[in-house]
């Protein structure tokens, strides 16, 4: 921010007070984005179950949804709006996600250029030490058992040219994720100025474990980017997805 | 506030995260007041654009309107209830304004009696150093284009009685207006008891330049009063109208 304002940065919270998600055809990004009441949109393949407000003795108020036992299903929830540029300064999302069955599962956390991506398919998909980036331009914490070590990594991809950062960098060594716990994920972007990407910090905490890593990113600055969270089998596998407390925040400019 | 609840003070600060606005009261410009998932609401003339969430580069997400080249032509923003009244305590209301082109304009922005007003009816003007009130009950920071001295005032109206403080004491000496840059208005009232008008103070603060000047003022306690920013064209000048961060405080009486 400049010189004006009470603050630097906006911050929101999704207690889940209100209604605020709706379900978006699966594979039309942007779908009902503009209704009144919705800040979120969640999409779901076939024979999965969209996230609605939950609630459990455990969990408190939560978002819950789930996924057939079928390979390939992806469950996603996106902010309504490509909202975030590196440009404004700072630029923060977070989440917490449970799952009740953590074997062949990959998942995608932070910021995306779609809202909704197509069936079947993450914005990054890993296999043994390779990332497939299926967007155009991403910046978030991955994780798939596809790969040779099923941790989580940092990631990023710009203009569709995946990071050049080696994977032993970008892996969270040791940290693997476990069910029934809340996994709290958290994906900054710093904007270094004119003509330089962005600066990422990604964090992940889960049972006992906390990782940090930070990188000088090829994201650009002025690319438009969404709140992002996806989730697909990498197996035949049922299972519960939850989350609580999906935050964003964003620094003020001009 | 008595004994009960964690704070003094109720605070709301909308980040626009979630599409909660309508337009204006019903019957008047086409308006849906009370439809669920609304908390504000907009009123506009002929030509001038309604405020939605926007995206972009620098400003990040914001509300985006504009008015056309007509002279008068007024758009108004504002909270959906008559919410405010002095004798609660405290209270206080914010925003941040923007404008891409800073001449021939009239601004106001505080507490008004009224959700919305009539067309082309801006509730307080200043021609040269002439006060115009159009509303019975107005509390706020009023900037005019056609006053001899165009900067920030100060400046109420209760019972139709407008304030009779001179107007160069009403006057943020040096605080004029600047476009492309947020500007940081704050209004607070605080109630001085039984058969005693309000204490207010009012701020601004804009590309590094803050005022803030308090009063003793005319305005009951009991006047109902609703959050309200209202900019009108003074010239036959379009402009770009951007918004963030309406927010509001109001004590917790009993």
């Amino acid at each position: 921010m400049a010189n004006s304002g009470p603050k630097g940065i906006v911050r929101y919270e999704e207690t889940l007070v209100a209604n605020a998600v709706a379900v978006a055809v699966t594979g039309v990004a942007g779908n009902s984005g503009a209704a009144t009441g919705i800040g979120w949109l969640t999409s779901i393949d076939t024979g999965d179950t969209a996230f609605t407000r939950a609630m459990s003795a455990t969990k408190g108020l939560h978002l819950a949804g789930s996924m057939a036992a079928t390979n390939n299903n992806l469950i996603e929830l996106c902010g309504d709006q490509l909202m975030f540029y590196g440009q404004t300064g700072f630029n923060a999302v977070d989440v917490l996600l449970q799952l009740d069955t953590v074997a062949t599962v990959a998942f995608n956390f932070g910021f995306n250029d779609d809202v909704i991506e197509a069936a079947n398919t993450l914005p990054i998909e890993g296999t043994a030490t390779t990332m497939s980036t299926n967007s155009s331009a991403f910046c978030g914490i991955i994780y798939d058992p596809n790969m040779d070590n099923d941790e989580l990594h940092a990631y990023w991809c710009d203009d569709g040219v995946a990071s050049t950062e080696t994977l032993a960098n970008m892996r969270m060594q040791g940290f693997s994720i476990v069910a029934d716990h809340w996994l709290w994920m958290r994906v900054e972007m710093q904007d270094r100025g004119s003509g330089n990407g962005v600066r990422a910090t990604f964090h992940a905490a889960q049972n006992g474990k906390t990782m940090t890593k930070e990188f000088n990113t090829s994201v650009d600055r002025d690319v438009g980017l969404c709140w992002y969270l996806g989730i697909e089998n990498r197996a035949g596998l049922a299972r519960g997805a939850y989350v609580k407390l999906p935050s964003w925040e964003q620094s003020i400019a001009d | 506030m008595a004994s009960v609840g964690k704070t003094g003070i109720v605070r709301y600060e909308e980040t626009l995260a979630v599409n909660n606005i309508g337009t204006g009261l019903i019957g008047l410009d086409g308006g849906t007041n009370a439809a669920t998932g609304v908390a504000w609401l907009q009123s506009l003339d002929t030509g001038g654009a309604s405020f939605t969430r926007s995206m972009s580069e620098t400003k990040g997400l914001h509300l985006a309107g504009s008015l056309d080249s007509s002279d008068g032509d007024l758009a108004e923003f504002c909270g959906d209830q008559i919410m405010f009244y002095g004798q609660v305590g405290h209270q206080a209301v914010e925003v941040m304004l923007q404008v891409d082109q800073a001449s021939s304009m009239v601004i106001n922005f505080g507490l008004n009696d009224e959700i919305t007003d009539s067309s082309n009816d801006i509730p307080v003007t200043l021609s040269t150093s002439t006060w115009l009130s159009t509303a019975t009950s107005f509390i706020g920071l009023v900037k005019d284009f056609d006053a001899a001295n165009d900067e920030f005032h100060c400046f109420w109206v209760d019972d139709g009685n407008d304030a009779t403080v001179p107007l160069d004491k009403l006057r943020m000496k040096g605080l004029e207006f600047v476009k492309d840059k947020w500007c940081w208005m704050r209004v607070e009232t605080q109630d001085q008891g039984s058969g005693r008008p309000l204490v207010a103070t009012f701020e601004v603060v804009q590309d590094g330049k803050h005022v803030a000047k308090e009063f003793v003022t005319s305005l009951d306690r009991d006047a109902a009063l609703c959050w309200y920013l209202g900019i009108a064209n003074r010239a036959g000048i379009a402009r770009g109208v951007f918004l963030k961060l309406p927010a509001w405080e109001q004590g917790i009486a009993d």
